[in-house]
Protein backbone atom coordinates (compact mmCIF):
# COMPACT_ATOMS: atom_id res chain seq x y z
CA UNK A 1 0.00 0.00 0.00
CA UNK A 2 0.89 3.30 -0.96
CA UNK A 3 1.42 6.13 1.83
CA UNK A 4 -1.58 8.21 0.30
CA UNK A 5 -3.92 5.61 0.39
CA UNK A 6 -2.54 4.01 3.49
CA UNK A 7 -3.03 8.23 5.13
CA UNK A 8 -6.56 8.33 3.08
CA UNK A 9 -7.84 4.94 4.87
CA UNK A 10 -6.59 6.01 8.38
CA UNK A 11 -8.19 9.29 7.68
CA UNK A 12 -11.41 7.71 6.92
CA UNK A 13 -11.23 5.13 9.62
CA UNK A 14 -10.50 8.08 12.18
CA UNK A 15 -13.22 10.28 11.43
CA UNK A 16 -15.81 7.82 12.58
CA UNK A 17 -14.30 8.08 15.94
CA UNK A 18 -15.19 11.85 17.44
CA UNK A 19 -12.39 10.78 20.63
CA UNK A 20 -9.48 10.99 18.58
CA UNK A 21 -7.84 13.84 17.22
CA UNK A 22 -7.33 13.08 13.44
CA UNK A 23 -4.63 15.65 12.55
CA UNK A 24 -2.47 14.44 15.25
CA UNK A 25 -2.36 11.05 14.13
CA UNK A 26 -2.22 11.93 10.27
CA UNK A 27 0.38 14.06 10.68
CA UNK A 28 2.43 11.21 13.16
CA UNK A 29 2.35 8.77 10.67
CA UNK A 30 2.99 11.10 7.73
CA UNK A 31 6.46 12.04 9.77
CA UNK A 32 7.17 8.14 10.28
CA UNK A 33 6.84 7.02 6.60
CA UNK A 34 8.59 9.85 5.13
CA UNK A 35 11.54 9.17 8.32
CA UNK A 36 11.24 5.64 6.73
CA UNK A 37 11.54 6.66 3.47
CA UNK A 38 14.36 9.14 4.28
CA UNK A 39 16.61 6.11 5.65
CA UNK A 40 16.66 3.56 2.78
CA UNK A 41 13.08 1.95 3.70
CA UNK A 42 10.89 0.94 0.77
CA UNK A 43 7.56 2.88 1.29
CA UNK A 44 5.48 -0.66 0.91
CA UNK A 45 7.17 -2.42 3.45
CA UNK A 46 7.13 0.21 5.88
CA UNK A 47 3.62 0.32 5.28
CA UNK A 48 2.53 -2.70 5.65
CA UNK A 49 5.10 -3.02 9.05
CA UNK A 50 2.89 -0.62 10.46
CA UNK A 51 -0.10 -2.89 10.90
CA UNK A 52 -3.90 -2.79 9.50
CA UNK A 53 -5.69 0.66 9.82
CA UNK A 54 -7.84 -0.95 12.08
CA UNK A 55 -4.76 -2.01 14.56
CA UNK A 56 -3.95 1.52 14.51
CA UNK A 57 -7.24 2.28 15.40
CA UNK A 58 -7.32 -0.48 18.24
CA UNK A 59 -4.50 0.97 19.46
CA UNK A 60 -5.08 4.62 19.74
CA UNK A 61 -8.12 4.00 21.72
CA UNK A 62 -6.63 1.19 24.21
CA UNK A 63 -3.71 3.08 24.72
CA UNK A 64 -3.80 6.14 26.34
CA UNK A 65 -0.12 6.66 26.57
CA UNK A 66 0.10 6.06 22.86
CA UNK A 67 -1.99 9.29 21.57
CA UNK A 68 0.19 10.95 24.09
CA UNK A 69 3.50 9.88 22.75
CA UNK A 70 1.80 10.72 19.35
CA UNK A 71 1.71 14.03 20.54
CA UNK A 72 4.82 14.40 21.82
CA UNK A 73 6.62 13.34 18.93
CA UNK A 74 4.34 15.92 16.51
CA UNK A 75 5.39 18.43 18.88
CA UNK A 76 8.89 17.50 18.77
CA UNK A 77 8.99 17.15 15.10
CA UNK A 78 7.22 20.90 14.41
CA UNK A 79 9.76 22.24 16.53
CA UNK A 80 13.16 20.54 16.24
CA UNK A 81 12.62 18.87 12.72
CA UNK A 82 10.57 20.37 10.72
CA UNK A 83 12.38 22.64 8.10
CA UNK A 84 12.39 25.98 8.68
CA UNK A 85 11.07 26.92 5.07
CA UNK A 86 8.20 24.90 5.92
CA UNK A 87 7.60 26.22 9.10
CA UNK A 88 8.00 29.76 8.21
CA UNK A 89 5.40 29.21 5.08
CA UNK A 90 2.92 27.31 7.26
CA UNK A 91 2.71 30.29 9.83
CA UNK A 92 2.63 32.79 7.32
CA UNK A 93 -0.45 30.87 5.22
CA UNK A 94 -2.00 30.12 8.79
CA UNK A 95 -1.66 33.56 9.82
CA UNK A 96 -3.45 34.76 5.96
CA UNK A 97 -5.81 32.41 6.61
CA UNK A 98 -6.87 33.30 10.26
CA UNK A 99 -6.22 36.82 9.96
CA UNK A 100 -8.82 36.18 6.74
CA UNK A 101 -11.17 34.22 8.76
CA UNK A 102 -11.16 36.85 12.07
CA UNK A 103 -11.93 39.79 10.09
CA UNK A 104 -14.67 38.20 8.06
CA UNK A 105 -16.13 36.52 11.20
CA UNK A 106 -15.65 40.47 12.76
CA UNK A 107 -17.86 41.98 10.40
CA UNK A 108 -20.75 39.09 10.11
CA UNK A 109 -20.83 39.67 13.80
CA UNK A 110 -20.98 43.59 14.22
CA UNK A 111 -24.06 42.55 10.77
CA UNK A 112 -25.46 40.34 13.26
CA UNK A 113 -25.51 42.92 16.36
CA UNK A 114 -26.28 45.57 13.87
CA UNK A 115 -29.49 43.80 12.88
CA UNK A 116 -30.45 43.45 16.11
CA UNK A 117 -30.12 46.69 17.26
CA UNK A 118 -31.81 47.98 14.68
CA UNK A 119 -34.89 45.79 15.06
CA UNK A 120 -35.00 46.57 18.54
CA UNK A 121 -34.47 50.27 17.65
CA UNK A 122 -37.58 50.04 15.12
CA UNK A 123 -39.53 48.81 18.47
CA UNK A 124 -38.98 51.12 20.73
CA UNK A 125 -39.42 54.16 18.51
CA UNK A 126 -42.28 52.86 16.39
CA UNK A 127 -45.12 50.65 16.71
CA UNK A 128 -45.65 48.68 14.63
CA UNK A 129 -49.55 48.80 12.39
CA UNK A 130 -50.65 45.46 13.39
CA UNK A 131 -49.41 42.64 15.83
CA UNK A 132 -48.25 40.61 12.68
CA UNK A 133 -45.38 44.10 12.67
CA UNK A 134 -44.23 42.47 15.78
CA UNK A 135 -42.97 39.02 14.32
CA UNK A 136 -42.01 39.99 11.48
CA UNK A 137 -38.77 42.11 13.22
CA UNK A 138 -39.00 39.44 15.68
CA UNK A 139 -38.01 37.77 12.29
CA UNK A 140 -35.23 40.10 11.29
CA UNK A 141 -34.08 40.22 15.00
CA UNK A 142 -33.49 36.04 14.43
CA UNK A 143 -31.75 36.30 11.51
CA UNK A 144 -29.33 39.20 13.28
CA UNK A 145 -29.02 37.10 16.20
CA UNK A 146 -27.65 34.26 13.43
CA UNK A 147 -25.07 36.49 12.35
CA UNK A 148 -23.96 37.38 15.98
CA UNK A 149 -23.47 33.28 16.52
CA UNK A 150 -22.12 32.35 13.23
CA UNK A 151 -19.27 35.17 13.74
CA UNK A 152 -19.05 33.42 17.33
CA UNK A 153 -18.75 30.35 15.86
CA UNK A 154 -16.28 30.70 13.45
CA UNK A 155 -13.30 32.27 16.03
CA UNK A 156 -14.25 30.01 18.55
CA UNK A 157 -13.92 27.25 15.70
CA UNK A 158 -10.61 28.61 14.73
CA UNK A 159 -9.20 28.81 18.07
CA UNK A 160 -9.96 25.52 19.10
CA UNK A 161 -8.33 23.75 15.90
CA UNK A 162 -4.96 25.33 16.21
CA UNK A 163 -3.05 23.23 16.17
CA UNK A 164 -5.02 20.65 13.49
CA UNK A 165 -4.78 23.29 11.42
CA UNK A 166 -1.21 24.09 11.60
CA UNK A 167 -0.38 20.36 11.06
CA UNK A 168 -2.64 20.21 8.50
CA UNK A 169 -0.92 22.86 6.49
CA UNK A 170 2.64 21.67 7.88
CA UNK A 171 1.81 18.75 6.41
CA UNK A 172 1.27 19.33 3.05
CA UNK A 173 3.81 21.97 2.45
CA UNK A 174 5.96 19.43 3.98
CA UNK A 175 4.35 16.91 1.37
CA UNK A 176 4.79 19.41 -1.63
CA UNK A 177 8.41 20.26 -0.82
CA UNK A 178 8.95 16.35 -0.46
CA UNK A 179 7.59 15.69 -4.04
CA UNK A 180 9.16 18.60 -5.51
CA UNK A 181 12.31 17.22 -4.23
CA UNK A 182 11.75 13.63 -5.99
CA UNK B 1 -20.51 20.42 12.49
CA UNK B 2 -19.87 22.65 15.97
CA UNK B 3 -22.66 23.59 18.15
CA UNK B 4 -22.56 27.50 17.86
CA UNK B 5 -22.65 27.14 14.09
CA UNK B 6 -25.95 24.25 14.31
CA UNK B 7 -27.77 27.24 16.57
CA UNK B 8 -26.66 30.05 13.99
CA UNK B 9 -28.15 28.07 11.14
CA UNK B 10 -31.32 27.08 13.44
CA UNK B 11 -31.98 31.09 14.31
CA UNK B 12 -31.17 31.79 10.34
CA UNK B 13 -33.86 28.68 9.40
CA UNK B 14 -36.27 30.10 11.83
CA UNK B 15 -36.02 34.01 11.27
CA UNK B 16 -36.08 33.82 7.96
CA UNK B 17 -39.41 31.63 8.26
CA UNK B 18 -41.26 34.14 10.44
CA UNK B 19 -39.94 36.97 8.75
CA UNK B 20 -41.04 35.89 5.16
CA UNK B 21 -44.49 34.97 6.66
CA UNK B 22 -45.30 37.74 8.87
CA UNK B 23 -43.79 40.11 5.79
CA UNK B 24 -46.43 38.92 3.72
CA UNK B 25 -49.46 39.29 6.24
CA UNK B 26 -48.58 42.40 8.07
CA UNK B 27 -49.09 45.82 6.62
CA UNK B 28 -46.17 47.18 8.22
CA UNK B 29 -43.53 48.70 5.87
CA UNK B 30 -40.27 46.89 6.80
CA UNK B 31 -38.76 47.76 4.06
CA UNK B 32 -39.35 51.68 4.28
CA UNK B 33 -39.71 52.81 7.40
CA UNK B 34 -42.34 55.80 6.02
CA UNK B 35 -45.67 54.13 5.06
CA UNK B 36 -46.69 54.91 1.29
CA UNK B 37 -50.50 55.85 2.70
CA UNK B 38 -48.76 58.17 5.33
CA UNK B 39 -48.11 60.37 2.40
CA UNK B 40 -49.56 63.85 1.91
CA UNK B 41 -49.75 66.09 -1.19
CA UNK B 42 -47.98 69.20 -1.21
CA UNK B 43 -48.34 72.05 -3.77
CA UNK B 44 -46.53 75.43 -3.75
CA UNK B 45 -47.94 78.34 -6.54
CA UNK B 46 -45.54 81.07 -7.15
CA UNK B 47 -45.57 84.02 -9.72
CA UNK B 48 -43.05 83.50 -12.64
CA UNK B 49 -40.92 86.26 -11.53
CA UNK B 50 -40.66 85.71 -7.83
CA UNK B 51 -37.56 83.71 -7.87
CA UNK B 52 -34.64 83.32 -10.13
CA UNK B 53 -33.29 80.16 -8.24
CA UNK B 54 -34.21 77.05 -6.61
CA UNK B 55 -32.31 75.46 -3.81
CA UNK B 56 -33.76 72.08 -3.00
CA UNK B 57 -32.29 69.52 -0.52
CA UNK B 58 -34.13 66.40 0.13
CA UNK B 59 -33.03 63.21 1.22
CA UNK B 60 -34.35 60.26 -1.14
CA UNK B 61 -35.88 61.83 -3.53
CA UNK B 62 -36.11 62.19 -7.35
CA UNK B 63 -36.18 65.95 -9.20
CA UNK B 64 -38.25 66.42 -11.72
CA UNK B 65 -38.05 69.74 -13.74
CA UNK B 66 -40.79 70.45 -16.39
CA UNK B 67 -41.97 73.38 -18.24
CA UNK B 68 -44.91 75.17 -16.75
CA UNK B 69 -48.54 75.79 -19.05
CA UNK B 70 -49.75 78.35 -16.93
CA UNK B 71 -46.60 80.63 -16.42
CA UNK B 72 -46.30 80.24 -12.95
CA UNK B 73 -43.70 78.42 -10.79
CA UNK B 74 -45.13 75.35 -9.07
CA UNK B 75 -43.36 72.75 -6.63
CA UNK B 76 -44.93 69.64 -5.84
CA UNK B 77 -44.17 66.88 -3.21
CA UNK B 78 -45.21 64.51 -0.89
CA UNK B 79 -44.40 64.26 2.55
CA UNK B 80 -45.01 62.72 5.65
CA UNK B 81 -45.66 63.73 9.57
CA UNK B 82 -42.05 62.25 10.41
CA UNK B 83 -40.13 64.35 7.94
CA UNK B 84 -39.80 68.31 9.01
CA UNK B 85 -39.70 69.76 5.43
CA UNK B 86 -38.94 73.83 5.70
CA UNK B 87 -39.81 76.02 2.73
CA UNK B 88 -38.20 79.43 2.78
CA UNK B 89 -39.79 81.69 -0.15
CA UNK B 90 -38.52 84.92 0.90
CA UNK B 91 -36.11 86.22 -1.08
CA UNK B 92 -34.93 85.37 -4.85
CA UNK B 93 -33.94 82.07 -4.30
CA UNK B 94 -37.13 79.60 -3.21
CA UNK B 95 -35.63 77.02 -0.75
CA UNK B 96 -36.81 73.55 0.04
CA UNK B 97 -35.01 71.40 2.66
CA UNK B 98 -36.42 68.25 3.75
CA UNK B 99 -35.10 67.25 7.15
CA UNK B 100 -35.79 63.58 8.28
CA UNK B 101 -34.60 61.82 11.34
CA UNK B 102 -31.78 59.03 10.49
CA UNK B 103 -33.85 56.45 12.04
CA UNK B 104 -36.66 57.02 9.30
CA UNK B 105 -34.42 56.84 6.61
CA UNK B 106 -33.18 53.17 7.29
CA UNK B 107 -33.85 50.71 4.17
CA UNK B 108 -36.16 53.64 2.93
CA UNK B 109 -33.02 54.74 0.72
CA UNK B 110 -34.04 52.50 -1.12
CA UNK B 111 -37.52 53.39 -2.31
CA UNK B 112 -36.67 56.22 -4.59
CA UNK B 113 -34.25 53.66 -6.46
CA UNK B 114 -36.47 50.57 -6.24
CA UNK B 115 -39.59 52.32 -7.49
CA UNK B 116 -41.25 54.69 -9.90
CA UNK B 117 -43.90 56.12 -7.62
CA UNK B 118 -44.34 59.25 -7.76
CA UNK B 119 -43.95 59.77 -3.84
CA UNK B 120 -40.64 60.00 -4.55
CA UNK B 121 -40.68 62.71 -6.50
CA UNK B 122 -40.17 66.18 -6.30
CA UNK B 123 -41.46 68.35 -9.34
CA UNK B 124 -40.37 71.91 -10.25
CA UNK B 125 -42.53 73.43 -12.99
CA UNK B 126 -40.98 76.76 -14.43
CA UNK B 127 -41.74 78.92 -16.81
CA UNK B 128 -40.34 79.50 -20.32
CA UNK B 129 -40.73 83.29 -19.68
CA UNK B 130 -37.69 83.81 -17.04
CA UNK B 131 -34.16 82.65 -16.71
CA UNK B 132 -33.57 80.40 -13.59
CA UNK B 133 -30.84 78.71 -11.92
CA UNK B 134 -31.10 75.20 -10.02
CA UNK B 135 -29.03 73.85 -6.85
CA UNK B 136 -30.48 70.42 -6.01
CA UNK B 137 -28.77 67.97 -3.65
CA UNK B 138 -30.19 64.33 -3.15
CA UNK B 139 -29.08 61.73 -1.22
CA UNK B 140 -30.54 58.98 -3.45
CA UNK B 141 -32.56 60.30 -5.90
CA UNK B 142 -32.72 61.03 -9.96
CA UNK B 143 -32.26 64.03 -11.70
CA UNK B 144 -34.82 64.57 -14.97
CA UNK B 145 -34.27 67.70 -17.13
CA UNK B 146 -36.48 67.68 -20.37
CA UNK B 147 -37.25 70.41 -23.09
CA UNK B 148 -35.37 73.23 -21.16
CA UNK B 149 -33.74 76.12 -22.57
CA UNK B 150 -34.10 78.74 -19.52
CA UNK B 151 -31.56 77.36 -17.10
CA UNK B 152 -29.05 79.45 -16.36
CA UNK B 153 -26.81 77.52 -13.75
CA UNK B 154 -27.11 74.11 -13.10
CA UNK B 155 -26.19 72.55 -9.60
CA UNK B 156 -26.92 68.93 -9.22
CA UNK B 157 -25.74 66.53 -6.18
CA UNK B 158 -26.64 62.87 -5.50
CA UNK B 159 -25.02 59.76 -4.29
CA UNK B 160 -26.98 57.18 -6.33
CA UNK B 161 -29.00 58.93 -8.67
CA UNK B 162 -29.12 58.76 -12.30
CA UNK B 163 -29.02 62.23 -14.51
CA UNK B 164 -30.81 62.83 -17.78
CA UNK B 165 -31.06 65.81 -19.61
CA UNK B 166 -32.79 65.87 -22.43
CA UNK B 167 -33.26 68.52 -25.06
CA UNK B 168 -31.92 71.40 -22.95
CA UNK B 169 -29.83 74.35 -23.24
CA UNK B 170 -28.39 75.38 -19.92
CA UNK B 171 -25.74 77.92 -19.54
CA UNK B 172 -23.59 76.51 -16.95
CA UNK B 173 -23.64 72.40 -15.99
CA UNK B 174 -22.67 71.19 -13.07
CA UNK B 175 -22.93 67.76 -11.70
CA UNK B 176 -22.04 65.12 -9.39
CA UNK B 177 -23.23 61.46 -8.85
CA UNK B 178 -21.06 58.97 -6.99
CA UNK B 179 -23.16 56.12 -8.85
CA UNK B 180 -25.36 57.17 -10.94
CA UNK B 181 -25.10 57.56 -14.95
CA UNK B 182 -24.53 60.80 -16.63
CA UNK B 183 -26.95 61.42 -19.97
CA UNK B 184 -27.15 64.34 -21.96
CA UNK B 185 -28.80 64.29 -25.11
CA UNK B 186 -29.64 67.16 -27.40
CA UNK B 187 -27.97 70.08 -25.45
CA UNK B 188 -26.06 73.22 -25.12
CA UNK B 189 -24.21 74.93 -23.14
CA UNK B 190 -21.08 77.22 -22.50
CA UNK B 191 -19.53 75.28 -19.60
CA UNK B 192 -19.76 71.43 -18.89
CA UNK B 193 -18.17 69.94 -15.75
CA UNK B 194 -19.28 66.28 -15.02
CA UNK B 195 -18.17 63.87 -12.34
CA UNK B 196 -19.49 60.72 -10.88
CA UNK B 197 -17.58 57.52 -9.48
CA UNK B 198 -18.79 54.75 -10.52
CA UNK B 199 -21.25 55.79 -13.55
CA UNK B 200 -21.14 56.12 -17.19
CA UNK B 201 -20.83 59.81 -18.43
CA UNK B 202 -22.41 59.92 -22.51
CA UNK B 203 -23.11 62.64 -24.46
CA UNK B 204 -25.21 62.96 -27.49
CA UNK B 205 -25.34 65.45 -29.43
CA UNK B 206 -24.20 68.10 -27.42
CA UNK B 207 -22.41 71.71 -28.13
CA UNK B 208 -20.35 73.55 -25.53
CA UNK B 209 -19.22 77.17 -26.38
CA UNK B 210 -16.52 76.41 -23.74
CA UNK B 211 -15.14 73.66 -21.98
CA UNK B 212 -16.29 70.18 -21.11
CA UNK B 213 -14.58 68.64 -18.10
CA UNK B 214 -15.66 64.64 -17.50
CA UNK B 215 -14.67 61.86 -14.75
CA UNK B 216 -15.26 59.32 -13.86
CA UNK B 217 -13.25 56.44 -11.98
CA UNK B 218 -15.72 53.08 -12.97
CA UNK B 219 -17.54 54.15 -15.73
CA UNK B 220 -17.62 54.77 -19.32
CA UNK B 221 -17.03 57.89 -21.26
CA UNK B 222 -19.07 58.08 -24.35
CA UNK B 223 -19.22 61.00 -26.70
CA UNK B 224 -21.18 61.38 -30.31
CA UNK B 225 -21.61 64.21 -32.44
CA UNK B 226 -20.61 66.53 -29.25
CA UNK B 227 -18.65 70.16 -29.74
CA UNK B 228 -16.70 72.11 -27.32
CA UNK B 229 -13.83 74.45 -27.15
CA UNK B 230 -11.89 72.19 -24.98
CA UNK B 231 -12.43 68.86 -23.77
CA UNK B 232 -11.22 67.26 -20.73
CA UNK B 233 -12.20 63.43 -20.14
CA UNK B 234 -10.63 61.21 -17.35
CA UNK B 235 -11.84 57.34 -16.43
CA UNK B 236 -9.92 55.01 -14.63
CA UNK B 237 -11.07 52.04 -15.41
CA UNK B 238 -13.44 52.14 -18.59
CA UNK B 239 -13.14 52.65 -22.14
CA UNK B 240 -13.42 56.03 -23.83
CA UNK B 241 -15.33 56.31 -27.09
CA UNK B 242 -15.60 59.80 -28.95
CA UNK B 243 -16.68 59.92 -32.32
CA UNK B 244 -17.76 62.69 -34.42
CA UNK B 245 -16.20 65.16 -32.01
CA UNK B 246 -15.82 68.99 -33.05
CA UNK B 247 -12.90 70.40 -31.02
CA UNK B 248 -9.74 71.40 -31.23
CA UNK B 249 -8.58 70.86 -27.94
CA UNK B 250 -9.11 67.00 -26.48
CA UNK B 251 -7.56 65.53 -23.71
CA UNK B 252 -8.70 62.21 -23.06
CA UNK B 253 -7.07 59.78 -20.03
CA UNK B 254 -7.83 56.63 -18.61
CA UNK B 255 -5.75 54.06 -17.20
CA UNK B 256 -7.43 50.33 -18.18
CA UNK B 257 -9.36 50.72 -21.34
CA UNK B 258 -8.97 51.72 -25.15
CA UNK B 259 -9.31 55.33 -26.32
CA UNK B 260 -10.84 55.90 -29.42
CA UNK B 261 -11.24 59.79 -30.77
CA UNK B 262 -12.97 60.44 -34.58
CA UNK B 263 -12.13 64.17 -34.98
CA UNK B 264 -13.25 66.52 -37.79
CA UNK B 265 -10.21 68.26 -39.08
CA UNK B 266 -7.28 68.00 -40.98
CA UNK B 267 -4.42 65.74 -39.45
CA UNK B 268 -2.22 67.67 -40.31
CA UNK B 269 -3.72 70.96 -37.94
CA UNK B 270 -3.36 69.28 -34.89
CA UNK B 271 -0.47 68.41 -32.58
CA UNK B 272 -0.99 64.57 -31.35
CA UNK B 273 0.10 62.62 -28.53
CA UNK B 274 -0.80 59.09 -27.77
CA UNK B 275 0.47 56.76 -25.19
CA UNK B 276 -0.21 53.42 -23.99
CA UNK B 277 1.61 51.01 -22.10
CA UNK B 278 -0.08 47.81 -22.68
CA UNK B 279 -1.79 48.13 -25.92
CA UNK B 280 -1.89 49.39 -29.71
CA UNK B 281 -1.96 52.75 -31.53
CA UNK B 282 -3.59 53.71 -33.99
CA UNK B 283 -3.24 57.37 -36.10
CA UNK B 284 -5.61 58.35 -38.56
CA UNK B 285 -5.58 54.23 -39.88
CA UNK B 286 -2.06 53.80 -39.54
CA UNK B 287 -0.90 51.36 -36.75
CA UNK B 288 2.43 53.76 -35.22
CA UNK B 289 4.75 53.31 -32.57
CA UNK B 290 5.69 56.35 -32.63
CA UNK B 291 3.98 59.03 -29.64
CA UNK B 292 4.01 62.86 -30.99
CA UNK B 293 2.32 64.21 -34.36
CA UNK B 294 2.84 67.51 -35.79
CA UNK B 295 4.80 69.31 -33.07
CA UNK B 296 3.77 73.19 -32.60
CA UNK B 297 0.20 73.10 -34.24
CA UNK B 298 -2.13 74.86 -32.14
CA UNK B 299 -4.67 72.71 -32.18
CA UNK B 300 -4.23 69.47 -29.56
CA UNK B 301 -5.30 66.52 -28.84
CA UNK B 302 -3.95 63.81 -25.54
CA UNK B 303 -4.90 60.32 -25.27
CA UNK B 304 -3.38 58.56 -22.78
CA UNK B 305 -3.95 54.92 -21.68
CA UNK B 306 -2.06 52.48 -19.55
CA UNK B 307 -3.60 48.87 -20.68
CA UNK B 308 -5.51 49.84 -23.52
CA UNK B 309 -5.47 50.77 -27.36
CA UNK B 310 -5.21 54.14 -28.84
CA UNK B 311 -6.88 55.46 -32.04
CA UNK B 312 -7.29 58.94 -33.35
CA UNK B 313 -9.25 59.13 -36.89
CA UNK B 314 -9.83 62.51 -38.62
CA UNK B 315 -12.61 63.14 -40.75
CA UNK B 316 -12.68 65.49 -43.65
CA UNK B 317 -15.36 68.38 -42.59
Amino acid sequence: MKRREFLRNLKTELKKRRDIEVEEVLFYYDELIQDAIDSGETEEIFIANLGSVEDILRRLVDEEEFIISVKKKNDKVVREVLDKTVKIIGYFVYGIVAFTLVVVSFSVFMSGLGVVGLAIFRLITTTPVDSYGYFAILGIALIGLSLLVLGIAVVKWLFNNLTASLLVIFRNINNFFNRKGK
Amino acid sequence: MGKLFKLALALFLIGVGVFAIFTAISDEPIWGSINEEEYTYSEFVYDADEFTGFNFDFSNRNFIVRVSEDDQIKVTYYETERENITVTDTGDVLRIKDDIEWVFQLFSGWNSILTDDEIFDVELYLPTSMVYDIDFDSSNGQLTINNMDNIDTLNFSTSNGRVDLIDCSITTINIYTSNGKIVLEDCDSTSLDLDTSNGTIELTRVDVTGAIIMDTSNGRLLLTDVSALSIVGDSSNQRIVAQNIDCDDVRLDTSNGDITLSIYGDKEDFEVYMDTSNGDMVYDGIEVSQERFNTGESKKIHLDTSNGDVEVIFIEE
